[in-house]
């Protein structure tokens, strides 16, 4: 339950906000690197970039030259920097996980002159199966289109998942602000019936349904590290309510500096692999 | 160690034949000190013996006992806001004298705490007394006077947030203060998120916080006592007391019953808010219901003169709704109590108490969406306590218990199309019980020592679900012991000692240690408190907190009344809680695995120099504190400003009597911002920006200030039945827009720039309020 929705109009209305100047320390750069692999064969991108002052209006220098590679076993596949991309990296050749692998990512950059090695290890989930997908006008949330989902959840001990839209191809949830992110104690049962995984609010251009409209359902069964990654980073990205909150602490990751050692800089972002299914539907407004 | 109970419990069987027969040649002189107005007795009231440096201080019922030498003796009684009565009395044995003391008539503006001479005669350190005339006088928010926000001007005393009923005592957080209204322990004491405090003033008569020198027979937190007691109602005649203010009015009706042996209390108050909002044009808050109010009754009884009864509750209750969601919490107490004085010099006391804290959330989004959850604590004690007085001599034990009931929560979706499953967490049981034992003596003269210990067992009590034990906070085993068994104990001793030294007759020189555990805390990393605040207790995975804490002071009347005190402290806490980064606590079944534990140090120096009588009175206070926590698993295992720290703090409170019919009162309070984790730095992951933040609480909010008046009219004439005042008052006159948070935001169309927005919750806020009594 939101119980922010329920207390701070309560406190708004004697709450008045202004912006102010606040003169923040700066850490030493972080090394980010971010990046997963889905059951969907392809190029899929890892990107390599440090972080910036807070109030830094450049974007984040990324990292050149850095030696990216994935492996499953004795199998290891190649990356190389996107041409028009910088700090981005793609594998030679297309690639895709298989539920239950264990995929490792290693990257080594220079820094200062000296290598530093990075490494990160995912298991994919086991997969779900998504029937077909249903649009219709919701009866709670005024305005809105609600997608449901028809279908079955793995047989994972615990399950996280993602809910992704698209409209005719268009990526309509690419922030982390947008993700729908559920567990286990959403779904009663094992079989999806009609469950509710995104909503399209009508009256913001961006989500607006035209009839005929292509709407794509994606589903990624996360492991549960990125899970926790994910929802960590949505909740500092959509900002925190300071009643029902803690001290704001650094999103978690699974990023290790391999070597230099005595390196204490910071590291962030983090490396997956996980299965993605998605359905679509055409969307037919009701007479 | 095995030994201790049984030493206590010995004390306390044997008590009332406890002294040795030589002791008992001096007659003690004993009675009641009461307030002749109102008949209410007066906790705190001073008693001191002309030519000699004794004296003695009336404990909550307004008790007082003292042994003396066979002859004449000049006694003064005193209390703050009365005139001091001089009695003369011939002992030659146990003599009865109860005392009536007459306020001082036309002060409409005392705000004083103690007497200063008292405060040098008391041998405690850390010990403050709000009487509610005292609290009355303070400018307060919206013209709503408010015990806890006048216990927010003390010296060592901090809010814990902007506005907030919460508050931190010499650091520590704000479940670490004991909060009890008549031995009932009050485990939410907030109003309307904290802007308003449960306690009625005027159903209040004594306002005691104890900021470390804790009696042996309270325990159960780190920091402070808040003992609270309600008021008698006036068994002489019918009166009423009331305000009309802005957002609140109030209404007190006492009476006596049965005669003048019985008298009936009570006390409401309802702030209507969601009156005005019925008229708003927006048609959300026209449906809006946002309100509190409260009851306090109390019914007193004297069979005799030697007997007192009484049972006093409280209940209130919080509601905020629209018409898609709503809220409700509620705090009940109620206390009954038995007084029998067996002798001048032996009294004991019996309280049996029950307190509920609730709270119910509910949203209404539909059939699939619809959802509500519902937490709360009950307890449920007793407490007996035996004071038995004897030449240079006054022993104390007693045995208090309560039995806890945790309800961590209940809810979920509701109906058969709810998306969301119902879920019970289980409730907790656990029994708190202890044995105490205090000796007060003077060994030599001019020095005062006051002696004891607490004996303490917390029991967790099986209730059908498995217990689950965790190895690295996580689940590895679990049993299911027999419904209603003891299946885990903690025992600890807790000794406390206060020794006071008088220099002569202006100045002493005092010093105390106390060991205090705390076996239940909040589950809650906000460092403001919310209403929906998890308790949760010690178990096999959570251990207690324990803590040491040595004080040491000096007093000195620097006039007639003026004194000054200086007052340093250290407290070092072991098994201090805290929370992992990213804690989930709400609805948090397995809130175990969220917590880690590890040592809390906090040391400052207090002083404080004030002024109790004539035209100008007031006090101004400066304190410099710093308190620090590590945990293992927090911050990388480095040490941490605590949620509290705030190194500089400075309050001024001042009333000047004008005239007689007018008073104006002020106060001004500084304090360094506290504790807060701003970002250092950001990230890009895909298109969103995320922050990169440094240690723990390294930087802080921008300085705390605000200036408080208020002043008031005596409306009525002298002599006339009903009398009146208008209270008009100013919070915050200069408008500091002082944060209640700050949070860094992104341009809407443009996320890549960033900002910094305060929340702030007041600007000026002028109130008027109507203040009458017949």
């Amino acid at each position: 339950m939101n119980t922010a929705r329920l207390l701070l109009p309560a406190l708004l209305l004697a709450a008045c906000t202004a912006r102010v100047d606040i003169r923040l320390d700066e850490s030493a750069p972080a090394i980010v690197i971010h990046g997963y692999i889905t059951t969907d064969t392809a190029r899929h991108p890892v990107t390599i970039s440090r972080s910036t002052a807070y109030f830094a209006v450049t974007p984040p220098p990324p990292v050149r030259g850095a030696t990216v590679t994935i492996s499953r076993g004795h199998d290891t596949f190649p990356f190389v920097e996107d041409d028009t991309l910088p700090g981005t990296y793609r594998p030679v050749t297309p690639i895709a996980c298989t539920p239950g692998a264990t995929y490792t990512l290693a990257v080594t950059v220079s820094e200062n002159g000296t290598p530093a090695t990075y490494t990160a290890s995912s298991t994919a989930p086991l997969d779900s199966e998504i029937d077909s997908i249903e649009l219709r006008p919701s009866t709670v949330f005024k305005n809105s289109v609600e997608v449901l989902g028809h279908g079955t959840l793995p047989d994972n001990e615990k399950n996280f998942l993602s809910f992704h839209l698209y409209r005719d191809g268009l990526h309509l949830t690419s922030r982390l602000e947008d993700l729908f992110i559920v567990d286990d104690s959403y779904f009663k049962q094992k079989e999806m019936h009609g469950v509710l995984c995104q909503l399209l609010d009508q009256e913001t251009p961006a989500t607006t349904l035209s009839p005929g409209d292509v709407v794509t359902l994606r589903v990624d069964v996360l492991p549960e590290d990125y899970a926790r990654f994910l929802q960590q980073a949505r909740q500092q990205a959509r900002g925190s309510n300071p009643i029902f909150s803690g001290p704001p602490a650094n999103i978690s990751t699974n990023i290790t500096r391999v070597s230099p050692a005595a390196d204490t800089s910071p590291v962030a972002g983090f490396f997956a692999a996980f299965p993605t299914r998605k359905k679509s539907a055409v969307y037919a407004p009701l007479p | 160690m095995k030994q201790t109970p049984r030493l206590l419990l010995a004390l306390l069987l044997l008590l009332p034949r406890a002294l040795p027969a030589g002791e008992q040649r001096l007659p003690v002189i004993s009675g009641i000190i009461t307030s002749s107005d109102t008949g209410q007795p007066l906790p705190g009231a001073n008693l001191s013996v002309t030519g000699t440096r004794r004296g003695t201080v009336a404990n909550a019922d307004g008790h007082y006992a003292i042994t003396l030498p066979r002859g004449k003796h000049l006694l003064l009684f005193s209390h703050v806001g009365h005139a001091t009565r001089e009695v003369t009395v011939d002992l030659a044995d146990d003599k009865k004298l109860n005392i009536a003391l007459v306020p001082r008539a036309g002060k409409i503006g005392e705000i004083t705490v103690t007497s200063a001479t008292s405060r040098v005669a008391r041998q405690e350190t850390g010990v403050e007394r709000l009487p509610p005339r005292a609290i009355k006088r303070v400018p307060a928010l919206l013209g709503e006077v408010d015990v806890i926000k006048a216990i927010q001007l003390l010296p060592g005393v901090q809010p814990t947030s902007e506005g907030s009923s919460g508050f931190s005592v010499r650091g520590g957080s704000h479940d670490q203060n004991l909060i009890l209204l008549d031995d009932a322990t009050v485990y939410n004491a907030s109003h309307l998120m904290g802007f308003f405090s449960v306690f009625n003033n005027d159903a209040i008569k004594d306002v005691t916080l104890y900021k470390g020198d804790i009696p042996a027979s309270f325990g159960g937190r780190l920091s402070s006592l808040l003992d609270i007691r309600s008021r008698e109602g006036d068994a002489s005649r019918f009166s009423a007391t009331g305000g009309i203010g802005l957002i609140s009015s109030r209404l007190t009706v006492e009476t006596p019953i049965a005669g003048e042996r019985a008298s009936l209390l009570l006390s409401g108050r309802r702030t209507y808010a969601d009156i005005f909002l019925a008229f708003s044009g927006d048609d959300d808050l026209r449906g809006t219901a946002l309100y509190f109010h409260d009851v306090n009754a109390r019914v007193d009884y004297r069979p005799g003169k030697d007997d007192h009864l009484y049972i006093a509750a409280y209940t209130g209750k919080d509601r905020f709704a629209n018409k898609n969601a709503g809220m409700t919490f509620s705090n009940r107490t109620l206390a009954a109590r038995w007084d029998h004085r067996f002798s001048p010099r032996t009294i004991a006391g019996v309280t049996i108490f029950t307190s509920a804290y609730n709270y119910y959330l509910k949203s209404d989004l539909g059939e699939q969406l619809a959802q509500d959850w519902a937490s709360g604590i009950t307890d449920t004690g007793l407490k007996i306590d035996i004071a038995r007085h004897a030449t240079r001599l006054t022993l104390k034990a007693g045995y208090n218990a309560t039995y806890h009931r945790f309800h961590p929560g209940e809810g979920g979706g509701i109906g058969d199309d709810a998306l969301f499953d119902r879920v019970k967490h289980p409730t907790l049981l656990a029994l708190e019980h202890a044995l105490h034992a205090a000796v007060e003596f003077s060994p030599v003269e001019n020095l005062s020592v006051k002696a004891g210990a607490r004996y303490t067992l917390f029991h967790d009590i099986a209730n059908g679900e498995e217990i689950t034990y965790l190895r690295d906070y996580l689940p590895d085993h679990s049993t299911r012991p027999p419904r209603g068994t003891l299946y885990h104990t903690y025992r600890h001793l807790e000794p406390r000692l206060g020794i006071a030294y008088r220099l002569d007759d202006n100045s002493a020189l005092k010093a105390s240690y106390a060991r205090a555990v705390q076996h239940v805390q909040v589950a809650s990393n906000s460092t403001s408190g919310s209403p929906l605040d998890i308790w949760f207790h010690a178990t096999p995975n959570v251990k207690p907190q324990r803590g040491d804490q040595i004080a040491a002071g000096y007093t000195r009347a620097l006039a007639r009344d003026v004194d000054l005190s200086v007052e340093v402290y250290y407290r070092h806490a072991r098994d201090v809680i805290d929370f992992k980064d990213h804690a989930t606590l709400l609805g948090n079944a397995d809130l175990e695995q969220e917590i880690r534990a590890g040592t809390a140090r906090a040391a400052g120096i207090e002083c404080m120099i004030r002024r109790d009588a004539g035209r100008l009175t007031g006090w101004a206070s400066y304190t410099y504190a710093r308190s620090r926590r590590q945990v293992r698993e927090i911050n990388d295992g480095k040490p941490y400003r605590s949620p509290n720290d705030k190194p500089h703090a400075v309050t001024i409170v001042a009333s000047l009597e004008i005239s007689p019919r007018w008073n104006a009162s002020a106060n001004w309070v500084y304090a360094t911002g506290h504790p807060v984790t701003y970002p250092s730095g950001r990230f890009l992951v895909g298109e969103t920006y995320l922050p990169l933040y440094p240690g723990r609480n390294e930087s802080r909010f921008p300085d705390y200030h605000r200036l408080d008046l208020s002043v008031t009219r005596l409306l009525s004439r002298p002599g006339a039945r009903l009398k009146s005042e208008i209270n008009l008052s100013l919070y915050n006159a200069y408008g500091r827009k002082n944060p209640w948070t700050i949070v860094f935001r992104q341009e809407e169309d443009r996320p890549d720039i960033s900002y910094a927005e305060q929340l702030y919750l007041f600007s000026v806020v002028p109130s008027i309020t109507w203040n009458f009594t017949f």
